[in-house]
């Protein structure tokens, strides 16, 4: 019964913690592209005023 | 004596029927009912709970005709197991979504991500009483996001299709009853009272238009099995913005989504005969979708306390809009409004809580694309 609970713990824990901590990188760099882009298209747009 | 043969032949199918098909048919008229009575996601659950009747009939023809398949077989085969079904809705879905609010105030995706907490953890808790394949297909469920769940529960070959279908369409019409009392029960009165700062950016057409192929760039690389997933949705959001498409706009909104809708319940519901549905492992499929949407809302109200303790006065965001990054689009923003309105009758959180739905779509795309690539799908 131990035996089955750690090597569940030791499969499905690395997943889910490094899934969650995907999910919040990828988040956060299309976040920062989004800025970027903002701030380009912005400076653009200041260039055709 | 043969006419007595004959009409014996007739009622044979009534001896095959077993009490789990009854239990099925049970099954279907109640999903029939919550979808009429209750109106609860009535395009799919209706299809699905008239199909959950059709496919347990004693010998159904829907899913064998003597040697060969049946339509609903071959439906499944056609648009499940190759996925095209998912995909189609997610281009049509795409194009409904308008990610204008969310560009303006980007960082607000960040609790889009939080709310996948739920996923995650529920597959931690799933992987004590399922294979790691089918621990993560139901994890999906807290995506609440049916098209990922029936993604990513297919590349995984899960065996429990038709129950994780029925737990995230279930879910997902449940939010206005789920979310409140998870809400209330974690935040004070005066977190639920927060306004949020007005000030929004300005997102121009330019980035309107790069953002779904940015989206498709950036998320496609970090998890190459959901690909498909982003990329088809981020297809449909390109149609809509880029401004000469109207009429595709307008058909994969209407028509594309309606056609596809029509066949996918039917199509699920090949996968809910009794054989498949009636175990012991359906309660708890049901019970763990149920901790993962509880705990994607957990995640992203607790992300937004988190936050709060770094942001100076004025600036503080209000707890509840992280509860909208669970992807139920757009009901849960919705019900975050709802509440809002509730604590303080000139509380407007519709803009922030409608971004951050829109975000925990992506999200709830990514982390399900994360989930297959770290299970080697």
């Amino acid at each position: 019964m131990l035996l089955w609970i750690s090597s569940a713990w030791s499969f499905t824990l690395p997943v889910a913690i490094s899934g969650l901590l995907g999910v919040f990188l990828v988040m956060g760099v299309i976040v920062l592209a989004v800025l970027a882009l903002g701030q380009l298209t912005a400076r653009q747009d200041r260039k055709q005023l | 004596m043969e006419l007595l043969t004959n009409l014996g032949r007739v009622f044979s199918g009534y001896g095959s029927l077993t009490w789990q098909m009854l239990v099925m048919w049970t099954v279907g008229a109640l999903l029939i009912y919550l979808a009429i009575a209750r109106k609860m996601e009535p395009t799919l659950l209706l299809p699905m709970g008239f199909g959950t009747i059709l496919v347990n009939l004693p010998g159904s023809g829907a899913i064998t005709q003597g040697e060969a398949k049946g339509p609903l077989s071959m439906l499944f085969e056609a648009g499940m197991a190759s996925e095209l079904f998912p995909l189609l809705l997610f281009i049509g879905i795409g194009a409904m979504i308008d990610f204008g609010p969310l560009l303006e105030k980007p960082w607000l995706m960040l609790f889009g991500a939080a709310a996948q907490f739920g996923i995650f953890f529920t597959f931690f808790l799933a992987g004590f009483f399922f294979s790691p394949r089918d621990a993560a297909s139901i994890a999906v469920i807290g995506a609440a996001d049916g098209p990922t769940a029936i993604f990513v529960a297919n590349t995984l070959g899960s065996q429990y299709l038709g129950a994780i279908m029925v737990a995230a369409y279930s879910y997902m019409a449940l939010v206005p009853i789920v979310q409140p009392p998870v809400i209330r029960l974690i935040t004070t009165r005066k977190e639920r009272c927060i306004r949020m700062c007005s000030q929004r950016g300005k997102a121009s057409r330019m980035t309107r238009i790069a953002f779904p192929i940015l989206v498709t760039i950036i998320a496609g690389a970090a998890a190459p099995s959901s690909a498909a997933l982003v990329g088809f949705l981020m297809f449909g959001n390109l149609l809509r913005e880029c401004g000469v498409l109207h009429s595709l706009s307008e058909t994969a909104q209407n028509v594309l989504v309606n056609l596809v809708t029509l066949v996918l319940g039917l199509t699920v519901a090949s996968q809910m005969t009794a054989e498949r549905f009636v175990r012991a492992d359906t309660l708890l499929i049901l019970l763990l979708g149920l901790f993962a949407f509880v705990f994607d809302t957990v995640g992203g109200v607790m992300f937004a306390k988190l936050l709060n303790r770094f942001l100076p006065q004025g600036r503080k965001v209000n707890p509840m809009i992280g509860a909208a990054g669970i992807s139920a689009f757009p009901m849960s923003g919705r019900v975050i409004h709802q509440m809002g309105l509730a604590e303080d009758h000139q509380n407007f959180l519709l803009m922030d809580s409608i971004s951050v739905n829109v975000s925990g779509q992506i999200a709830s795309v990514i982390a399900g694309g994360l989930l297959l690539t770290l299970m080697g799908a």
